[in-house]
């Protein structure tokens, strides 16, 4: 454990602290209303709004479209999940709800025949990489505590990291069909960040390490590159299609994203665009490797000329999660804001807004111009996923 | 390992009202601290976690019971996001630590170094500072961080990892 882990433990469990375990609880507000005395006027008050529901598009021969849940799959070039009580998983034509018999799963990227996973079996359990087939179905490859999964640029394979206990971590690569192990090389790392897999190999860098450098493994030949970067600040990004990266430095309040190709075993530089202040350790690069993302400014950097544009989308358009390209020159921006909060109770007399299940609007910004349409806006979800194509 | 209540299955109860109520008992402490984490004030905290159960019992009864604890995570953060995007916009409010002493509890009872960390952490982007708070002080799983905040596993581990990047260069810089 670092210094800084160790501090901010210590930080965390002070001010929990501050929250002593013998404090009471006040009484549960659920409503300012008795629950039990609550059910009959909630009752009758749904039947009131079911009939009003009813009754006044008859009347009126209108419907707010933006109070209709968009239960329709968007015609996005990539697919996405949206999060709620349960997680369902659009990909073009396709709707995979994805089941909820585990402790948890997350949803990576495309991969031949479904979508590649981790999963873990229970709650604070064993970790493992499956795959998510179209119906519904998952089949675990791989061996248990893997941790993290990436695709290889066909999809055909999939590389995980198993932490062996001993400061070090086995990267092991698998067919996505068989499940076969294919290769695999012991990193001297304690937990392995996989950052991407293009025309070189396997990005990687080693995680929850105050300084790191970027490392490539090619698997074909067993080969294992350290890319000495100064400043390296955890970012990189290593579309399938190029063999053109992209890299966040930091120094200071200076920062500066780089992209290039590795030649002799450093980073080529062809491109720098650099700025103070503000956090950039979520790059993203086109699929062709040639338009830069600033998220943080709502800019887009071509690589080739330099010139800057600036995207046109409203409201904050985060950094994290990272915008997702939908093709070389189709950017996929999704933005979230107290506009699109919703009350999402169909119980009337509780009557707050609720920011919980929100809408979230996906921007499609023509990296060429910076123009931005609304692509597609979510029914009311915790969240929808973006993923990489 | 801090527990901030069991995960396994949560019987399922026929009175929607009494099985919140009976979550509320068990998660309310290790929910308000995970709130209280987040928005850095206890009277916000409390706010946010009742709040949380609000919604818990309108949606009650959840299809998977085993989803309660996750559902009232994600409730709490949610919630504490919107508590600190209002600040942002109201610009009015000043965190405890930096407001004059004796102001809060927990502002005067910090060590200077634990002052850095907060200012620090502060500084961070808000779901960078829920993932450090989950991982670091609940120890969740990055799989679970991500079930939690809806992301995938990867995003939520490499989002620990910077976080702790910039957290330590920020802490170099407060020196």
């Amino acid at each position: 454990m670092t210094d800084t882990e160790t501090r901010l433990r210590d930080y965390l469990q002070s001010q929990a602290d501050t929250i002593p375990d013998t404090s009471q609880p006040p009484d549960l507000d659920l409503g300012r209303q008795s629950p039990r005395r609550l059910w009959p006027i909630l009752a009758a008050a749904a039947a009131i709004g079911a009939v009003l529901i009813l009754t006044v598009p008859l009347l009126t021969g209108l419907t707010r479209q933006d109070q209709k849940p968009a239960d329709k799959p968007a015609a996005l070039g990539v697919p996405y999940v949206l999060i709620d009580k349960e997680q369902v998983l659009h990909d073009r034509e396709q709707t995979v709800p994805i089941p909820s018999d585990h402790g948890s799963l997350n949803v990576s990227e495309q991969v031949s025949g479904g979508w590649a996973t981790t999963w873990m079996d229970r709650p604070g359990g064993t970790s493992f990489v499956g795959i998510l087939r179209p119906d519904g179905k998952i089949t675990s490859i791989g061996p248990a505590n893997a941790l993290g999964v990436q695709a290889s640029p066909d999809g055909s394979q999939v590389v995980t990291s198993v932490p062996n206990g001993k400061g070090g971590s086995r990267l092991v690569v698998l067919d996505v069909a068989t499940g076969r192990e294919l290769a695999s090389q012991t990193v001297p790392y304690a937990m392995v960040g996989l950052l991407g897999w293009n025309k070189n190999g396997i990005w990687l860098h080693e995680d929850y390490a105050p300084t790191t450098t970027p490392v490539l493994w090619d698997p074909t030949t067993g080969t294992v590159t350290e890319v000495k970067m100064p400043g390296y600040a955890h970012g990189l990004s290593a579309p399938a299609a190029s063999d053109r990266i992209l890299v966040t430095t930091r120094t200071g309040e200076a920062w500066c994203l780089k992209t290039g190709r590795l030649t002799d075993g450093k980073l080529a530089v062809d491109r720098e665009y650099c700025g103070t202040g503000g956090p950039h350790n979520y790059p993203a690069l086109s699929p062709d490797g040639q338009t830069i993302v600033d998220s943080a400014r709502k800019k887009v950097i071509d690589v080739e000329t330099g010139k800057v544009t600036n995207l046109r989308v409203d409201g904050e358009m985060p950094g994290w999660p990272q915008p997702v390209f939908e093709d070389d020159t189709h950017l996929l921006v999704l933005t979230r804001g107290s506009g699109d909060v919703v009350e999402t109770s169909v119980t009337p007399g509780v009557g707050r807004l609720e920011p919980a299940s929100v809408r979230h609007t996906v921007y499609r910004c023509d990296v060429t111009t910076g123009s931005c349409d609304a692509a597609y806006t979510s029914p009311p979800v915790y969240n929808l996923q973006l993923l990489e194509p | 390992m801090v527990s901030y209540g069991e995960i396994g299955a949560i019987p399922v109860p026929d009175d929607g009202p009494a099985a919140v109520a009976r979550l509320y008992r068990r998660h309310w402490l290790g929910l308000i601290r995970l709130a209280v984490l987040i928005v850095d004030d206890r009277q916000s905290a409390e706010d946010v976690v009742q709040e949380a159960f609000t919604e818990l019992y309108r949606r009650w009864p959840l299809n998977d019971p085993d989803k309660a604890l996750p559902y009232l995570r994600a409730a709490v953060l949610n919630r504490s996001r919107s508590v600190l995007r209002r600040r942002r916009v109201a610009r009015l409010y000043t965190p405890p630590a930096d407001r004059p002493s004796g102001s809060a509890e927990s502002a005067a009872e910090l060590h200077e170094d634990r002052r850095e960390v907060q200012r620090a952490l502060q500084s961070l982007p808000t779901r960078t500072r829920e993932v450090l708070v989950l991982r670091y002080y609940f120890d969740l799983a990055h799989a679970e961080i991500a079930q939690t905040l809806g992301i995938s596993e990867s995003s939520a581990r490499a989002t620990a990892s910077r976080g702790i990047a910039i957290l330590t260069q920020k802490l170099k810089e407060l020196r």
